[in-house]
């Protein structure tokens, strides 16, 4: 991962105290993006240069103490504990400098190296707050900066006093936490001493402090060592001597003397004037207001599922033709050069790899623009606003209110969604989140309602279509509900506790970088199954299975594809359409809904397609050129209807043949229950497994485990979906 | 696991309430968090300990408060969980 010369560094800090734009500043474009071992928490590390020295740096999530409550910090704790990083770069919010400092003093009571960026001097300096630094620098025995690093200020002297402070000695902080408390922190500390294995832990007040305040990751550590048992029983003996002496409990006399200790250097230092009442106040009353604060919400998100949607449209279909048109000419053009051209070799690059490329390149400008909307979102404060108007509400049905956003863009395209689930605060949440997104219904989801409401329910179209994106929003509540009572139940839940950073206009710089990592992250991790996946259903269907067509060239219903859609058939009789070609165009939705269709018109042998003539090379590169230029051109016609409120256009353009053969298949596979059939198809199309690019986000994000869980339980649901809507519909007589 | 009454409480016991019942621009005084030691801890770490001053930015729906300079949101059921005090 580096070279044995690079010296490491973390940054720590506060959500939103300007971490991730100080990091950026540092490191420039020299960023590599993964997981934390085990976590769903991006991890950001990179490196910079001063004088000569290679500094590795690693940006921590987001903490406000190392006494962890959520999954983010017992990361950060985790890793400054156990790593112990050369220097601690600790970004603390000048214009909260209490708030900011309860982590300053824990990192230094840790005895770390420790370089205190203090962040937005400018928002204070507006508000009038003055920071002495360098009596904060005598009182906490580190090195205090000046940034405002959304604009690069101090940059260049953080890293001098990074060089400065590598290789120092490191003091520990020693706070006084009062008699009653160091008598029993002096006999813990005694009792760790007396164990070597647990003695070298750390620095043995640090121990006793994490284990005092009842720290499950120290508790954990220390449990695993010899004589481990002895010492976590003398604490636990501890904490209740001290609940039992000061009437509270022992984690919050810590913090509680910790923040005394806090006050009074800061009061030192600024004087504890309270500022008065801001602008943003005003505006912060309106946008969480108990009755508008809703409506603000929903109109934002209308905003932000409309540029995702509507706007990346005409990208969308220029990509999608370009793969499909001249670049698969291109690579015939090539194998041709080689004389590899007509064979199989040509159907495997051309109807196998590209058609792969293709279906990952068809995403990049949804998430782009996805990503792009949230990093806005993010950088200007509303984001949090956001999540606590919504809070209240969905967690009545222990869904939490930061889901919201990701089940919204569901209806765009559950791929983005899956990944949306980053900005939500504990793993529960984001793998709760995750396994209810894609029961919303996405745009893809939608042809295939059109197509059938179109044959079997022409006068009610509209309201089917709506029923079907109204029953998965009711399947998602329902099993939202029952997992956050069952396998997903919470005891304590994450109380809604958050500051609300300063509202301010979006740094192109941050944005710039979120949505560049995280466009990448799709690319290099989804990617790569996708374009597997897609290779895989080729060789299904090029495998001649029976009949006497040969590799790649055999017909359809004699592939293995169609061996497994007959293979599949049964299971889907009892729903009422249990024909190969029904069970085989739901095989091609799992690799992605908008084929549902198209494999339909396939197996029944409708060519919708004109045949036309292939232009040459240089009319190829004007076409992918000018058709560049009109989706930029299309995009710019869509920017105004963003706003616009104008309803699903039900338009159908299928061929009458397709709909006839459509309608005779429900019939017959229904015993002449078309209708019915028909619903529970759509209902079944609703709730499986949206697209193998959203299984592979799942499992990018949630692991291997939970994909199978989602894959399997989501085929379970719309098993069970379909039965009751056809088995159901016959047994009330309808139909 | 800890006892729910602040010393300094025992006497102003007919004023305490809590931090979603406080009157919007005033200034409050934290007495206790009742219950849920994850609420405690969240809060203790954001610096919302016994003895504090806060300032009420809005009460309810949810609740925002000004400590320092920081502006902390606070949802309706863990504000119901805070018991305060009027200041002054």
């Amino acid at each position: 991962m580096s070279g044995a010369n690079d010296r490491r560094i973390a940054i720590a800090g506060c959500p939103n105290a300007g971490k991730t734009s100080l990091f950026n500043q540092l490191t420039g474009a020299k960023q590599k993006v993964g997981n934390w071992p085990g976590q769903t928490v991006e991890q950001f590390s990179g490196e910079f240069t001063v004088a000569d020295e290679r500094f590795e740096i690693v940006d921590l999530p987001g903490a406000y103490g190392l006494v962890a409550v959520s999954a983010e910090e017992a990361i950060a704790a985790t890793y400054l504990a156990e790593e112990r990083p050369e220097v601690v770069v600790t970004v603390a919010d000048a214009s909260n400098l209490a708030g900011s400092l309860h982590l300053v003093a824990q990192i230094a009571e840790l005895g770390l190296r420790q370089v205190v960026a203090l962040n937005m001097v400018d928002v204070a300096e507006r508000r009038g707050i003055e920071i002495d630094e360098e009596r904060l620098s005598a009182a906490l025995g580190v090195e205090v900066v000046r940034t405002v690093a959304r604009r690069g200020v101090g940059t260049a002297d953080v890293k001098s006093a990074i060089a400065r402070a590598d290789g120092r000695q490191s003091p520990q902080l020693v706070i006084d936490y009062g008699p009653v408390v160091e008598r029993h922190i002096g006999r813990l500390v005694e009792d760790i001493l007396a164990r070597p294995a647990v003695a070298a832990v750390g620095p043995a007040r640090w121990t006793a402090l994490q284990l005092l305040a009842g720290d499950a990751a120290m508790r954990t550590r220390i449990g695993a060592l010899p004589a481990g048992d002895e010492v976590l029983a003398a604490a636990a003996a501890d904490r209740d001597g001290i609940a039992a002496e000061s009437g509270f409990a022992a984690e919050m006399v810590l913090a509680e003397r910790r923040f005394e200790w806090i006050t009074r250097l800061v009061g030192a230092m600024t004087g504890s004037q309270e500022p008065g009442l801001l602008w943003s106040d005003r505006m912060d009353r309106v946008l969480t207001h108990r009755f508008f604060g809703i409506p603000v919400f929903l109109g934002v998100m209308w905003i932000v599922l409309r540029v995702t949607a509507d706007v990346t449209a005409p990208y969308l279909d220029w990509v999608d033709a370009t793969v499909s048109g001249p670049m698969s000419r291109w690579a015939v053009g090539l194998l041709g050069l080689v004389g590899a051209d007509g064979g199989w070799f040509e159907s495997l690059i051309v109807d196998g790899v590209l058609a792969g490329v293709g279906a990952v390149l068809v995403f990049v400008p949804v998430l782009f623009a996805l990503y792009l909307m949230l990093a806005l979102l993010e950088d200007s404060g509303y984001m949090s606003r956001a999540a606590a108007v919504m809070d209240r509400a969905m967690r009545a049905v222990g869904i939490p209110g930061k889901a919201f956003l990701p089940m919204m863009v569901g209806f765009g395209c559950t791929v983005p969604a899956i990944y949306a689930t980053r900005t939500l605060d504990s793993s529960r949440d984001r793998l709760l989140t995750g396994l209810l997104t894609p029961f919303m219904s996405c745009g893809a989801r939608l042809p295939v309602y059109i197509l059938l409401a179109a044959v079997f329910y022409a006068d009610s179209k509209s309201m089917v279509v709506f029923a079907m994106y109204l029953l998965g929003i009711a399947v998602a509540v329902l099993i939202g509900f029952l997992l956050s009572k069952t396998a997903l139940r919470e005891d304590d839940p994450t109380p809604f506790v958050m500051v609300l950073p300063e509202f301010r206009l979006p740094n192109t710089r941050t944005v710039w970088a979120l949505v560049r990592q995280r466009t990448g992250s799709f690319i290099k991790g989804a990617g790569t199954t996708i374009l597997l996946a897609s290779i895989a259903v080729w060789l299904l269907l090029a495998l001649p299975v029976t009949g006497d067509g040969g590799f790649a060239d055999t017909e359809i219903e004699n592939s293995a594809f169609g061996a497994v859609s007959k293979g599949v058939a049964p299971v889907l009789d009892p729903l009422g359409f249990g024909e190969w070609e029904q069970s085989g165009s739901l095989l091609s939705g799992f690799v992605a809904k908008e084929v549902v269709v198209s494999t339909v018109a396939q197996l029944y042998a409708v060519d919708e397609t004109a045949a036309e003539d292939a232009p040459g090379f240089a009319a190829d590169l004007a076409d992918v050129g000018t058709s560049f230029l009109e989706a930029g051109a299309d995009t710019l016609r869509a920017l105004p209807a963003v706003i616009g409120l104008d309803f699903i256009d039900l338009e159908d353009d299928t061929p009458t043949a397709l709909q006839a053969a459509v309608r005779t298949s429900f019939e017959d596979s229904s015993g002449g229950r078309g209708q019915l059939a028909a619903l529970g198809f759509m209902v079944f199309v609703l709730l499986y497994t949206p697209c193998m690019a959203a299984v592979a986000a799942f499992r990018q994000e949630f692991g291997t485990r939970w994909m199978w869980v989602s894959v399997i339980g989501q085929f379970a649901i719309a098993w069970a979906g379909a039965f009751i809507v056809f088995q159901g519909g016959r047994l009330v007589g309808l139909g | 696991m800890f006892r729910r009454r602040h010393p300094a409480a025992e006497d102003t016991a007919a004023d305490e309430i809590t931090l979603a019942a406080a009157a919007r621009d005033t200034q409050v005084r934290v007495l206790r968090i009742s219950g849920r030691p994850r609420l405690m801890m969240r809060l203790a770490t954001l610096g919302v300990v016994p003895g504090v001053l806060l300032t009420i930015v809005k009460p309810r729906g949810p609740a925002i408060v000004s400590l320092g300079g920081a502006r902390i949101a606070i949802g309706r059921s863990a504000a119901e969980s805070v018991v305060v005090e009027a200041a002054e």
